[in-house]
């Protein structure tokens, strides 16, 4: 079977509903799978820009803390397609319409390869810091960008290969991840002791209001685990129970992606301390250390890079594919690919990441609790799976026009309410609120209630519910 | 019109789809285990644990 083939069969997979007999993943495997997702090396840019805000026994309670919680409301998210056996992305079609949904895939996946971005400006500083301590030499900073580039280009040649060979190449991630783990805390440790660690003070404070900073980390954290929303309905259809899939998840895009941007957090802070210099990078850390250890280091950066952006092409280019089942596979690559090179040379995602982060709150959070508002109250967890399958004027998602405006009203009043108390560019409260919710959760709340609010209209209600026939 | 070596995508999924939806509309069909009270209390106590780790924090 060839690739298009490939691709075609997984698409067709990621559009089918699944039947109970066909589920395949326990509770380990769930695990195990979310796990590998989670230890991207962005969790290291993560842990290091909240750092930058807070000091050390802040920073790492509010990312385990913060992030778990979260993710306790918006990991309930998995068990619509656990239950329902259908991606979220066609659940969807339920809460914004065929059309609409469309709309809002597109603004997701275009902020989503953000983190692939991410990968590539790492990816770029890991070359170059490999080999300035193989040759001591130090390359042009004009090349980062084309260094990047190339954990582009080889990530677009693995997802070409297809599912098999990109699955054995991301058995590399885990051990890759783990081994860099375990050099950065040794090196750290090795140079400070806990007390030395406790004592620092914050690197960049926003303000001299320790309220103020712990909000806005906590907001990039809250952005942080809306990053999930793009790829949280792929694996759950294969749960075989609503639980493993539940705790599964909770395990890896909770806990363990929590835990791995505490480990960015050390890095960031003893090399900031012992150099003068501050980067969320992890490659500027692991060019710290030196010697073999960095060598090696560096060398499971690159490899985990190269892996999770053939992961990344492949999943999100199949996910497309369901959207727009008339593109070829390889046209779609392709023109993500073009897509993060975009990314990549601009430069725009590493040094405003934050804003990013900002992208993919005020896009991620709002959808997750309106879905969660939708599937729970409104439509009591009772849906026509016949009616999201097929697509048609007749059917009960097709809305006005193919677009939920109930939906849409609380989405945008969602991310209206973002803006009215963050600004994401200065990393400013607007409105004395956000010391309470931050932006992100402000959104949440908003959408969920808006929503809520306007279901319980009899007209409304039965716009929404006429799946109920 | 597509070989039958190769199969567009909408012909592979109208092969799958009508009758998967078939089966899942029958009274019969069983869903796969649902959340259990103790999933809840799980739920529960994390997030007390949470909020005692941010209280940690911030103290």
């Amino acid at each position: 079977m060839n690739n298009e083939q490939n691709a075609n069969q997984e698409a067709v997979f990621g559009a089918i509903p699944m039947l109970k007999k066909e589920r395949t993943h326990g509770f380990i495997a769930i695990a195990a799978v979310t796990i590998v997702y989670s230890m991207a090396p962005w969790c290291f840019t993560q842990g290091g820009t909240i750092i930058s805000v807070l000091g050390l026994k802040a920073a790492l309670t509010n990312m385990i803390g913060m992030i778990v919680l979260f993710s306790i409301i918006y990991l309930l998210t998995v068990i619509i397609p656990a239950r329902e056996g259908i991606d979220t992305w066609v659940y969807q079609r339920a809460v914004f319409g065929y059309k609409g949904i469309v709309i809002i895939w597109f603004l997701a996946i275009f902020a989503t390869w953000g983190w692939e971005a991410v990968l590539t400006g790492i990816h770029g500083t890991s070359v170059s810091g490999l080999y300035t301590i193989i040759t001591g030499n130090v390359l042009p900073e004009t090349l980062l960008p084309w260094l990047g580039a190339t954990c582009v280009v080889i990530g677009f040649f693995i997802a070409c290969m297809g599912p098999d060979v990109i699955t054995k190449i991301s058995y590399v991630v885990i051990p890759g991840v783990i081994i860099a783990c375990a050099v950065l805390l040794y090196f750290v440790f090795s140079n400070y002791s806990w007390g030395d660690l406790m004592a620092m003070e914050a690197i960049y404070p926003i303000s001299d209001n320790f309220r103020e900073n712990y909000m806005v980390a906590t907001e990039w954290n809250l952005a942080f685990v809306c990053a999930w929303y793009t790829v949280i309905g792929v694996i759950p259809r294969l749960g075989k129970s609503e639980s493993g899939t539940y705790w599964g998840f909770m395990v890896g895009y909770g806990v363990v992606y929590a835990l791995i941007a505490c480990v960015g957090a050390f890095g960031a802070l003893a090399v900031s301390d012992m150099t003068g210099v501050y980067s969320n990078d992890p490659s500027i850390w692991f060019g710290q250390i030196g010697g073999a250890l960095a060598i090696i280091s560096m060398l499971c950066l690159i490899f985990s890079n190269i892996s999770i952006m053939s992961v990344a092409m492949y999943s999100l280019s199949v996910s497309t594919k369901v959207i727009l089942p008339k593109w070829s596979y390889r046209k779609i690559l392709i023109a993500w690919s073009i897509w993060v090179l975009f990314l990549n040379f601009s430069g725009v995602v590493m040094e405003y990441y934050s804003v990013f982060l900002a992208v993919i709150g005020f896009i991620g959070g709002p959808t997750v609790i309106i879905i969660l508002v939708d599937y729970f109250f409104v439509r009591r967890q009772s849906i026509s799976i016949r009616d999201m399958m097929y697509q048609g004027k007749e059917n009960a998602y097709y809305y006005t026009g193919g677009f939920n405006l109930v939906g849409a009203a609380a989405f945008i009043c969602g991310t209206i309410a973002y803006f009215l108390v963050y600004d994401p560019i200065n990393y400013v409260a607007r409105a004395e609120i956000f010391n309470f919710t931050t932006g992100t959760g402000l959104s949440c709340i908003v959408a969920g209630v808006v929503y809520l609010v306007l279901a319980q209209i009899p007209s409304v209600k039965a716009y929404l519910t006429k799946d109920r026939k | 019109m597509a070989t039958e070596r190769e199969k567009t995508f909408e012909e592979l999924l109208e092969e799958e789809l009508e009758s998967r939806i078939t089966e899942i509309e029958s009274p019969d069909y069983e869903y796969v285990p649902r959340l259990q009270k103790r999933d809840y209390i799980g739920m529960i106590a994390t997030a007390v644990a949470c909020v005692i780790i941010i209280a940690i924090g911030i103290i």
